[in-house]
Formats: C-alpha cells, structure tokens, sequence
C-alpha cells in the first residue's frame, strides 16, 4: 500500500513524486512512456536542442563579420536530431536515477484508475491512499478539412526529414518557435494565425516583434486568418485561409498544426470512477483534489497555463498539502519564455492587462540599442519592460524581449513573488557589461531618469 | 521644415488632419521625425481605443529611444494603420502621409496650431 500514486512522470508527475518521497511518503510513478514527459522528450528539450543548433548555423554562417571564417557551412540534420537525442537521453537518464535514489517505486505500463486508491498498470494492480493525475496533454487538432494531413510537433520532433517549406497553424509560442527553428536553418515558413497578431496570449508588443522579426529571416506572417481547409496540391499541400483581405492560400511541403495541446484523459479512468471535467480538462480546487476525494490532478491535464514550470509548482504544492507543508509557491505568477531571436520573457501583468483591472500603473522600458552587451551579441532590437503599481510602488510585471531574456525574468520574477518595489530594486548596482543593466534602465525610466535614453519629447 | 498648410498641429508634433465627417487623422510631423532619427518600431493603439486629448496614443521607437505619440483630441479609433507596423521608416520617408490613427470626435478639439502658429513654435523651440 502506497501513500501516494502519480500517474504521469512528466515534470508535473515525477517532480511531485520526488517532493512526497522528501517528506516521508511511500510513492509509486505510473509512466507509459518515458520519463519526463512532454517536456524532455517531445517539447520544452528537444525545441531548444534544435533551437541552439539553428543558433550555432547561423553564427557559423554569418561569422565573417565578426572573424570567424568558415568556407563551406552545411547542416547535418542527422546529426543535430542524433545530439537532441543525446541531451534528451541524458536528461531522462538523470530523472530515472533521482527516482530510485528516492526509493520510488517506478510502475511502467498505463495507468488506468479503477476506483479512489486503486490504479490498474498491466496485469497489476497499484494500491495508495492517495492518486496524483499528472497525464499531461497532446497537440490539438481542430475540425479542418484535411486535418489528416497535417503533422504535429510530435511528428517534426522525432526527426527524419525537415521540410524544406513548412506551413504553421497556429501563431502561438509553438508555432513562432517552430518558426525560429525552420527560418534559421534556412527553410521556408508561412505562419497563419487565427487571431489578429502572433502570441496573442502574451504582450502586444511582442506578437508585432516576431512578426517583424521572422519576416526579416524570409517568412511569410498571416494573422487575422482562419484556416478552411489543408489539401494534396502538385508541389505539396496547399493550406487555404479567409482573412479580412478575403481568400488566400499558401503552398508548403508540410503543414504543422499547432493551435494548442488537449488534456490527455484517454483511457485514464475506469468505469465506475466519475471525476467531474470542465470542457475535457480535469476540474480541481484550490488543493489540486478532484470532484473524488483522494484523487488529485495537475498541470496540463487540468488546463490553465501549460507549461512544464507550472505543472511542476502544482505538483510539489499539490503534496506538499497532501503531506501538510507548505513553501508557499506564489502559483498565480508563473513566467512564459518564448524561445525566439531574440528571446522573449514575461511575468506577471502586462500594462493592458492592469488597465484592464482598473490597476493605476507606471512603466518603464528600456531599449536594448543601448546596451553595450546587446550592440556586442549583434545588436538586435529589443527591450526590458516593467510595470510598477502607481500606489505602492511594488513591481507588478516584467515584459522582456532581448539576449537571455529567459535568464534575466528571473530577477524580476522574485522581484514580484516577494512583492519588492521599483525603489528596493533600484538599490542593487547591476554588472556591466550584461543584458540585465537594461533593468535598472527600465526601472529608472519609470521616473524618466533612464541614463542612456535620450529625454522624452515633452 | 516641411509644414503643410491644411493641416493643424501640438506644441508635442503631432499633425492633425480632418477627413470626412467627425474623423480626424493624426501623425507625426516632419520636425518630429527628423528629431526621432531612423524610426525602427511602433506602437499603435487598438480600434475602439477611448482616448483623451494630452493622452499617450501611440509610441515609436528610434535606435536609442521610445516616444510617446500624444492624442491631439478626444475620442474612439476607429483605425489605425496597420501598414506602419511593418514598415515604421514610412514615418520617417513620408510623415504626412504616414497617418498613424484615424479618430472620431467625441468633441470639438482645443488648442490645436495652424501652420503658421506652429512654424513660430518650432522657432521658439529652437
């Protein structure tokens, strides 16, 4: 008889399951697949193995300027699908021996929960008082004509052959990466989004940025565009599309449909177990437990954000309730990184989103054009933003597009978790010469005493 | 300094120009341009955007710095040009033609310079 059972050793599962172990509970982890989940073998890792290859091309590429002379630059796709594999190997490799070092039982096979404290892996049968849903989710296919044909990430991500032109549907964080990916190994992409502008989830700033930004690497943007229909053309697939312009069409040899990912339920409960859904996901309240006392659900699977950070500060609050501890995660402020060039970050709310809540607020934003780090890595255009609350001061959101801007919303992030203001922030002396200055400058711009802008018009 | 005479102007260099009925279109004048150097970004408002005179519209963005485009009325976007947002360095090749929002009135608009009265202010500024 276990304490807890978890079920899925994505990084909402396997991360939970560790925690439990840590605070003396007797845990079994259900995987049917690889350890680490989406996240290490089919998203988060294997996108950014890929991503950093493109990154490493295109500097070979374009070293000259910089004194770097290399004659006759290729990409070896086997060889940039073989090292993603080794870096996902590797990874997978370490969670597997966390979890036996934690002394946690690893079940192998599907699990299927028959009843409260029961779950059916294979033949056997796993016992616990408690069950932690943690499946995860797949990619999305919306009800297109010719949805069929299209791929997935999934699909993209085991490797073979990458398309010389790819069409995206979807212009989310999965599509512009995807997109980053392909244009910078110099592939040809069309991006059609449904909404009026690219990551329509996160700032309004950044969606017009990528769009700019991968239309100079030769991609073709379509927002405003409803896909109708993805057929067999002479050359590969056409994808048609209605906009505000009317009809249009593009060609491509692939088509990637990413719209969204789907809570992954299927064959997870047994006939007699009734766990209350909400549009497919898995409902829980403010503890994770579901409408069935004793089963418990995180990440993906119960909607919400989506993201590997998230499903694994669910799952370790989520136990540590179960276990009656609590390291008092701030849940509501999870960070989103988007891995374009540059790379894009944000935490907490945008200044839309706090006008929107009738929040009095100031910013400040920062160019990246000033910043000697920034004019060293190429010079891309870019900026910090910040959002501080008119009142307390206290620092409200991050916006940041720029060299490391995954890094760097970290600082701001614990900024806002512990609630610090805009002036405690200021008492730090920031590096130089480091992308995070144009933190400081984004701060004091607030008060438009930036140091390296130019003074406001008026 | 190029200063179209049908249009009107802020003291902030913005140009006003009336379309028909109770729209006005709105941009940046050749002097602001000029200042702002080689324009890489913009920042639109969204349709349906209430705005007030003196209120921050839009925003561009140079090499080395962001600034705020000023409402020279009150009232509703009912467009904004979309064209921009690709191509910001229209800005700065044709300011007069490059309109950045087209407003409807929700009152008559105060304070506003003719060409003249801002030629002189510009000389002041200067």
């Amino acid at each position: 008889m276990y304490q807890l059972a978890v079920i899925g050793a994505g990084p909402g599962g396997y991360e939970a399951a560790i925690r439990a172990a840590q605070l003396g509970l007797r845990v079994a982890l259900i995987e049917k697949d690889a350890l680490g989940g989406t996240c290490l073998n089919r998203g988060c890792i294997p996108t950014k193995a890929l991503l950093h290859t493109a990154e490493v091309y295109r500097a070979a590429k374009e070293g000259a300027a910089l004194g770097v002379c290399a004659r006759e630059v290729t990409l070896d796709e086997r060889a940039m699908f073989a090292r993603k594999d080794e870096v996902v190997r590797g990874l997978r490799a370490g969670i597997a021996q966390l979890v036996r070092a934690n002394r946690i039982d690893l079940y192998e096979g599907e699990g299927r929960i028959e009843a409260a404290g029961r779950v059916a892996v294979g033949g056997s049968t796993v016992e616990a008082e408690r069950i932690l849903v943690a499946t995860g989710s797949v990619p999305a296919l919306p009800p297109v004509e010719g949805i069929d044909l299209c791929i997935t990430s999934d699909d993209l991500l085991d490797g073979g052959n990458l398309p010389q032109r790819l069409a995206i549907i979807g212009g989310g964080v999965i599509g512009v990466e995807f997109a980053t990916l392909l244009t910078g190994l110099g592939r040809g992409v069309a991006v059609i989004e449904a909404l009026d502008r690219l990551l329509p989830a996160l700032d309004r700033e950044f969606g017009q940025s990528v769009a700019m930004n991968l239309k100079r690497d030769g991609a073709q943007v379509f927002t405003g565009a409803r896909v109708s229909r993805v057929s067999r053309a002479q050359d590969g697939l056409c994808v048609e599309f209605e906009t505000r312009g009317g009809h249009a069409s593009c060609t491509a040899d692939a088509v990637l449909c990413a719209v969204g990912r789907r809570a992954n339920t299927g064959g997870l409960f047994g006939a007699r177990v009734q766990v209350e859904m909400e549009r497919g996901r898995i409902r829980v309240d403010g503890r994770f437990e579901t409408s069935v006392p004793g089963i418990y659900a995180v990440g993906d699977v119960t909607g919400g954000v989506q993201l590997a950070h998230a499903a694994s500060a669910q799952g370790i609050a989520c136990v540590e309730g179960i276990a009656g501890v609590s390291s008092g995660l701030r849940l509501d402020l999870i960070p989103s990184c988007v891995y374009t060039d540059p790379e894009i970050a944000s935490v907490g709310l945008t200044a839309d989103e706090a006008k929107a809540q009738g929040l009095a607020v100031r910013t400040g934003k920062a160019l990246m054009g000033a910043n000697g780090r920034t004019q060293i890595a190429g010079g891309a255009r870019g900026f910090v933003k910040v959002v501080v609350d008119a009142k307390s001061d206290a620092l409200l959101g991050a916006q940041l597009m720029c060299g490391r801007a995954t890094d760097l919303v970290g600082e701001l992030n614990a900024a806002i978790a512990a609630g610090l203001t805009r002036a405690q922030l200021l008492r730090a002396v920031r590096a130089h010469p480091t992308f995070e200055e144009a933190v400081t400058e984004a701060l004091e711009a607030v008060e438009g005493r930036a140091i390296h802008a130019a003074p406001a018009r008026r | 300094m190029n200063i179209p005479a049908e249009l009107r102007y802020t003291r902030s260099h913005e140009w006003v120009r009336q379309l028909e009925g109770n729209v006005v279109e709105i941009g940046l004048t050749d002097h602001a341009q000029d200042a702002l150097g080689d324009l890489v970004f913009v920042n639109l408002p969204q349709v349906d955007d209430s705005v007030a005179a003196g209120d921050t519209l839009a925003d561009v963005e140079s090499v080395k710095a962001v600034s705020d485009v000023y409402s020279p009325v009150s009232g509703r976007v009912v467009e904004v040009n979309e064209e921009l947002l690709d191509a910001p360095q229209r800005i700065n090749e044709a300011p007069y033609e490059a309109w950045m929002a087209r407003i409807e009135l929700s009152a008559e608009p105060e304070g506003l310079l003719d060409a003249q009265e801002y030629a002189k202010a510009l000389e002041e500024e200067a």
